[in-house]
């Protein structure tokens, strides 16, 4: 297993005891990982600790071997999120949103374009390309904020419960983009509440509560709801 | 292959600026706004009043007084805007764990104002010029000019006055308390200035120079105009490095 993110040992505590608890992680290049826990178990605590939206208060987040503070800041052309809100802006078009996003993620300008025109295919936008992500639907604005995130063809991707607002139509676009993408040995990292979901695309499940890792899921089990209260049950009883 | 952060940072949020309403509307009524009280406060005043304009000194003077005053509150919602939208969008989090990093945006946003400020205050100096010649003032004469530049000074430094108000945005992460930072400002300027302390204090600086149709002490009004310029450089020093100690 080639690990591209290891998290040891982290610990980021918020007032009222909430965050997350000595959690050890690794993610593996070519593997969809999914999180999964209830709401306010630390899902995306530990997705922004990933990303430097926090700063642990102990233990390391390592990407590709290197400590966080030291991980040199070409690397992250290569890395795509969406934590919470997407990154898209209600004054521009879909088009401005994503050649904004790709410019940001360092492509030259005609690179940028490229990539958003098959981002725009891909993810089916061609119908809101020329309007203004304002006048979107919320899903459809998940869906630009999604395009955001992959259109640079990734190889470290962090969903913060990507699904949410999208339709049928487009759960299916996003789980042949991410299986397409670990497939050329990106690393992906999805949280979820949809269980049968993760449990269809993901490689690994592992369950976050209270802030701690507290065991896997296998990708497929049946009756994989039952298992996963049971594990958080066990854990809630313990605790 | 290592990317020029800064350029990209500043094309990115220009893509955003030219586009959204705000800076259009403010723009729009930063350059309207003086271009239409200065002239008809002037005219509709008496020869006696401190508000009567007959020459170009005069009413380039009392707009300067205009716009050191609301200036405050249009180019402040600007700057207010830059920052606090990425918090109250909830845009913030896709704008880390980027190969541009937070405090380059930070900078690109400072940069990206000031170019605005001075090009606003460029048009609205123009629409001056244009309606004090329809008021048949007579052609700009050398001490005309003079008024002209340390009318573009005062809304300039105006503009500049308005930086650490960024920083409010910044660590309140919304609207309201850097809008009411602003009133807070104009209010105890205003009661401190009357109190005696006068120029010394930045933000009535500009206005009680423009006030004076630039009749002090040169040495006096530099160091005072100065002290606006280090206050203003310090917080954009401050905001930066908000940013790049910023966490979500």
């Amino acid at each position: 297993m080639q690990v591209s993110l290891e998290l040891n040992g982290v610990t980021k505590l918020f007032a009222f005891g909430d965050g997350v608890r000595e959690v050890d992680l690794t993610l593996a290049r070519g593997e969809i990982h999914a999180l999964v826990g209830l709401n306010g178990a630390g899902k995306s605590t530990l997705m922004r600790l990933m990303l430097g939206m926090k700063i642990p208060d102990s233990g390391t987040v390592r990407l590709d071997g290197v400590p966080f503070d030291r991980v040199p800041l070409e690397r992250w052309m290569r890395v795509g999120h969406l934590i919470e809100y997407p990154l898209a802006y209600p004054e521009l078009t879909t088009r401005q949103n994503l050649l904004l996003s790709a410019r940001l993620r360092g492509l030259t300008r005609r690179k940028a374009e490229e990539a958003g025109n098959a981002i725009i295919e891909k993810l089916n936008l061609n119908k809101f390309a020329g309007r203004r992500v304002g006048k979107l639907s919320l899903g459809n604005r998940q869906r630009v904020g999604l395009a955001a995130a992959l259109q640079h063809e990734p190889d470290l991707i962090i969903l913060d419960e990507p699904t949410n607002a999208l339709d049928p139509a487009g759960v299916i676009l996003l789980r042949n983009v991410l299986l397409e993408r670990a497939a050329h040995g990106a690393t992906v990292l999805v949280s979820s509440h949809h269980l049968d979901e993760v449990s269809r695309i993901s490689h690994r499940i592992t369950v976050i509560n209270g802030g701690r890792i507290i065991g896997a899921l296998e990708p497929g089990q049946p009756e994989i709801e039952r298992a996963f209260f049971s594990l958080v049950q066990t854990h809630s009883e313990t605790a | 292959m290592i990317m020029n952060a800064f350029p990209t940072a500043l094309s990115t949020e220009w893509l955003k600026f030219r586009n959204a309403s705000l800076p259009r509307l403010a723009t729009i009524g930063i350059v309207m706004v003086p271009s239409l009280v200065s002239p008809l406060s002037a005219l509709s005043q008496g020869d006696s009043s401190a508000l009567s304009a007959s020459n170009w000194i005069d009413y380039l003077d009392l707009s300067a007084g205009t716009v050191a005053t609301g200036g405050v509150f249009g180019f402040g919602l600007v700057i207010v805007w830059l920052f606090g939208r990425e918090f109250v969008d909830g845009t913030i989090t896709g704008l880390f764990g980027l190969p541009v990093p937070l405090e380059k945006l930070a900078l690109a946003k400072m940069a990206l104002f000031i170019l605005w400020a001075c090009v606003t205050t460029l048009m609205l100096a123009a629409a001056l010029v244009g309606v004090g010649a329809f008021l048949d003032f007579g052609p700009l004469d050398g001490e005309s000019w003079v008024a002209l530049a340390r009318f573009v000074t005062v809304s300039v430094l105006t503009a500049m006055l308005t930086i650490p108000f960024s920083l409010v945005a910044t660590l309140s992460r919304d609207y309201l308390a850097p809008i009411g930072a602003i009133l807070g400002v104009v209010i105890l300027t205003s009661v401190l200035a009357d109190a005696g302390l006068g120029g010394w204090l930045p933000y009535a600086a500009p206005g009680l120079w423009a006030a004076t149709s630039g009749f002090v002490d040169p040495f006096t009004i530099c160091i005072q105009l100065l002290n606006v310029v280090i206050v203003s450089a310090v917080f954009v020093g401050f905001s930066t490095y908000a940013w790049k100690r910023l966490e979500t």
